[in-house]
């Protein structure tokens, strides 16, 4: 009877174990002690800030390149930006201000003046000048380069060393945002000649970071660059960008106090971390957002009734409530609410009865499609509820879960399915969001569905460049592409949010997402 | 005799080698989703996705690809990274440095601790000790190692901050900050390990402990420990000879996901963001020398076991 009971507790002690471990680590999450104090706020009452000192950063994955013709993907900036100093830059509103160019000019549609800033310098010592410029453009749009952004930039002209005349084959108002993108890092042509294919490895730029070590998608190391343009920047002397895919692995670096920023977390996790008062929280809505590509070519959206019933069949505000916890905010257009380019009154009313109509008016019966989704939790969550929705309505849905590259090839390329619920990540300029979501010969339009009228006013927004006017422009595409022939299908804003330690100040989060390092310093 | 059984080994990995690399280089380029549409993202348009097909020879059969690479290969070329355009031999080999002592150490652990179960299992047969070992013995195998991993960061780095959660520092560096660092994640991956070994070690010794030979040394007055050091573990470790051989195959597979959750820049978080990517030539080369680490061990393995018992031909 003995020996038994001991065999049972001998069975049982590691399973408590385990147990005592779980509880020990849930008393921690929940012990918060002001869970409201440690959230956003704070940015402009950061004090002044301090030169000096060095920060260690957990990213979710390293730049696809490092030299920018040949960077690829959208998470890549925040690694480029460092070292590459662009043309234009932008406010955190997305509003261009001056960067290497000092000021600028269009003295008509197809002709942009730029004034170059003196005194500038590469990180191997070449100086930036009109030539440098010529010589990145035409780099720019090469054979070579990936970057098809400035191949409306006919040629470039040297006036004089600080003067660069740039003639567009066609008027194109989203160039200034264009050239504060990967087309307007400057490269050193030095660099370039010196190095040639292995460029990518040893990357020379006029940012205020110099890369000095770099272990691919494991960790990259910069250091100020002392003869930088701008005094007293950079603040910090070093930055060390570990790169940690796994969300989880991010989070726990920070809170044990391995890294001092973790960038990119979601709405799930936010909460957790709400309650550390030991970690500060920074968030946006960006211009990036949740939609469903659909492809018109294709049944069921071939029919108009079938793609409108949808956009009215699903309810985005029970998607911000059951998926992301309350946090965003419905898409009732393609830009968020603060943007300029938005029309913070539009909307897309909820109504089942109207969908259901709809569907009647389409004369199709048993209405089904598939959907192809990323296979990730969140998406997941996202994609049933749609597929619940959508069956109120009487539209069955088969799900369709995909790795990203392969719901990619297989939704824009093979067109296998006639809808993918993804994110759309934004662009700078909303001329390119418009152009590349409504356009018909834009590549994320496999359909090359669109109309004479919606194409007519993306040109007439091409050739405007007063903000006012062509904000304007864009409420009416909005409202065309998306309440009249429902192109695509926008389904919610989620808050971009930067976890950091209470030393870390200076950090603004921005309209694109997308983080700009470069701004941060420590205190102490 | 032994060299001509070492030469038979030696021959037998020819056919190996090429059959494995053909069947991985045929599976990554099969893999649904273009590596062309990775490479090019967001700024994909049909021009660029044809033009860079024709670059990087994706318009070629999987056959000819496949003897273009072995060619190279064979010369100690294996291409540069489609993405960064990083070599993909020099890649491949600054982490293998990293996985190699990450690989070890899980297997210190797996022996040590395996061995250590086993034998306390034997020494106090149905005691207390042995339902323990037995109990870890089933629990290692069962757990998850990245739920373990999970667990194990959760209380020590999070809770008590002993060791850090994430990051790797080489031995040659900073040993102390190397022991730190490789503690959680070889616990997590050699737990699988310590039970295999364990399960194995402490059924052929319980074999062992009953043959003739060992009731003779223990009529001739020898201790039970004696017994079991002396006599017992000799023979009783053929078994977990292949055990370990078979183990190292498996730890360098889990390292995908222990490195991944531990931020250990390794073979294994090499292999995943390649896969990811779409990074073909990078990920060839990781598996191909994932293959040939597995193949020598399997060969070592083989020798062990002839030196250890001289009676074994093949």
């Amino acid at each position: 009877m003995d020996r038994m009971r001991l065999i049972f507790i001998a069975k049982l002690l590691p399973l408590l174990l385990l147990a005592f471990t779980l509880v020990g680590c849930s008393s921690d999450s929940s012990s918060g002690k002001n869970p409201s104090s440690s959230v956003g706020g704070a940015q402009s009452e950061e004090g002044t800030p301090k030169k000096g000192g060095e920060i260690t950063i957990a990213y979710i994955a390293d730049s696809t390149n490092y030299d920018p013709i040949q960077s690829s993907s959208g998470s890549d900036h925040p690694l480029l930006w460092p070292i590459y100093d662009t043309l234009v830059s932008f406010t955190p509103e997305l509003e261009p201000q001056p960067g290497l160019a000092e000021s600028w000019e269009f003295t008509d549609d197809k002709t942009l003046i730029l004034h170059l800033r003196e005194g500038v310098t590469f990180h191997d010592g070449t100086a930036f000048d009109g030539e440098a410029v010529k010589f990145n453009i035409e780099r720019i749009n090469s054979d070579d380069s990936k970057i098809p952004d400035l191949k409306n930039i006919e040629s470039v002209e040297v006036i004089d060393k600080k003067t660069v005349k740039l003639n567009l084959k066609v008027s194109d108002s989203s160039l200034l945002l264009a050239l504060s993108d990967k087309g307007g890092m400057m490269v050193s042509p030095t660099a370039i000649k010196e190095y040639g294919d292995n460029f990518s490895q040893n990357p020379v730029g006029a940012g205020p970071f110099k890369l000095v070590n770099h272990i691919p998608n494991g960790e990259i190391v910069y250091e100020a660059y002392e003869d930088y343009w701008e005094e007293g920047k950079p603040f910090l002397d070093k930055m060390t960008v570990k790169v940690m895919s796994d969300e989880n692995t991010r989070i726990n670096a920070l809170k044990s106090g391995e890294v001092d920023f973790a960038d990119i977390i979601t709405p799930a996790n936010v909460q957790n971390l709400k309650s550390d008062s030991n970690i500060v929280l920074k968030d946006i809505l960006p211009v990036r957002f949740n939609m469903i590509f659909l492809n018109p070519s294709m049944p069921p959206f071939d029919n108009k009734n079938v793609r409108l019933a949808v956009l009215h069949g699903i309810n985005r505000e029970a998607i911000v409530q059951g998926l992301n916890f309350g946090q965003g905010e419905p898409a009732n257009t393609i830009f968020p609410k603060e943007y300029w380019a938005a029309d913070p009154n539009m909307s897309i009313d909820y109504d089942p009865e109207k969908a259901k109509q709809l569907l009647k008016d389409s004369g199709l019966n048993n209405i089904s499609f598939s959907m192809i989704h990323l296979a990730i939790a969140n998406y997941t969550r996202g994609a049933e509820i749609i597929k619940d929705q959508l069956k109120e309505i009487g539209i069955e849905v088969n799900l369709e879960p995909m790795e990203v590259t392969k719901g990619t090839t297989s939704f824009f390329s093979e067109q296998t399915a006639p809808a993918f619920s993804t994110t759309w990540t934004g662009r700078q300029d909303p001329q390119m969001a418009v152009q590349l979501l409504f356009s018909a010969n834009s590549y994320l339009n496999p359909g090359k569905y669109s109309t004479q009228e919606i194409e007519s006013l993306i040109s007439k927004a091409a050739s405007t460049y007063d903000q006012k006017e062509r904000a304007e422009l864009y409420k009416e595409i909005s409202e065309k592409a998306l309440l009249e022939e429902a192109i695509g299908i926008p389904l919610v804003y989620e808050p971009m949010t930067s976890a950091m330690n209470q030393k870390v100040k200076g950090f603004k989060p921005n309209l694109m997402g997308k983080a700009v390092f470069s701004s941060i310093w420590m205190e102490e | 005799m032994f060299l001509k059984y070492l030469a038979r080994r030696l021959l037998y990995v020819i056919p190996l080698l090429f059959i494995t690399t053909l069947i991985v280089f045929s599976f990554i380029l099969l893999i649904p989703g273009d590596p062309v549409l990775a490479l090019l993202g967001e700024n994909a348009t049909p021009e660029k996705v044809a033009q860079l097909r024709q670059q990087l020879g994706l318009d070629q059969p999987i056959i000819m690809q496949y003897f273009d690479w072995l060619k190279n290969a064979l010369q100690g070329d294996l291409g540069r990274s489609i993405f960064t355009g990083q070599l993909v031999e020099e890649a491949v080999f600054s982490r293998l440095t990293v996985t190699f002592q990450l690989v070890v150490a899980a297997m210190v652990i797996s022996v040590v601790g395996g061995m250590f179960f086993a034998i306390t299992s034997i020494y106090y047969p149905n005691s207390w000790m042995d339902y323990v070992a037995r109990f870890f013995g089933t629990l290692g195998t069962a757990i998850p190692n990245f739920w373990l991993a999970m667990l194990l960061v959760l209380f020590f780095s999070l809770k008590l901050g002993w060791v850090p959660a994430t990051g790797f520092t080489s031995i040659n560096d900073n040993p102390v900050d190397f022991l730190k660092g490789i503690l959680l994640p070889a616990i997590s991956l050699g737990a699988m390990g310590t039970a295999q070994i364990t399960r194995h070690l402490r059924s052929s010794l319980m074999e062992v402990m009953n043959a003739d030979y060992v009731r003779t040394a223990y009529s001739k007055g020898v201790k039970r420990w004696r017994a079991i050091f002396n006599h017992g573990l000799q023979n009783a470790m053929l078994p977990v000879v292949t055990t370990i051989g078979i183990l190292f195959g498996n730890l360098l597979g889990a390292t995908v996901v222990i490195e991944t959750v531990f931020a250990i820049p390794g073979m294994g978080q090499l292999a995943v963001n390649s896969i990811l990517q779409r990074d073909f030539t990078m990920l060839q080369g990781v598996v191909l020398v994932m293959i040939v680490l597995v193949i020598i061990i399997n060969f070592i393995t083989d020798i062990v076991y002839a030196i250890l018992d001289p009676r074994i031909e093949y």
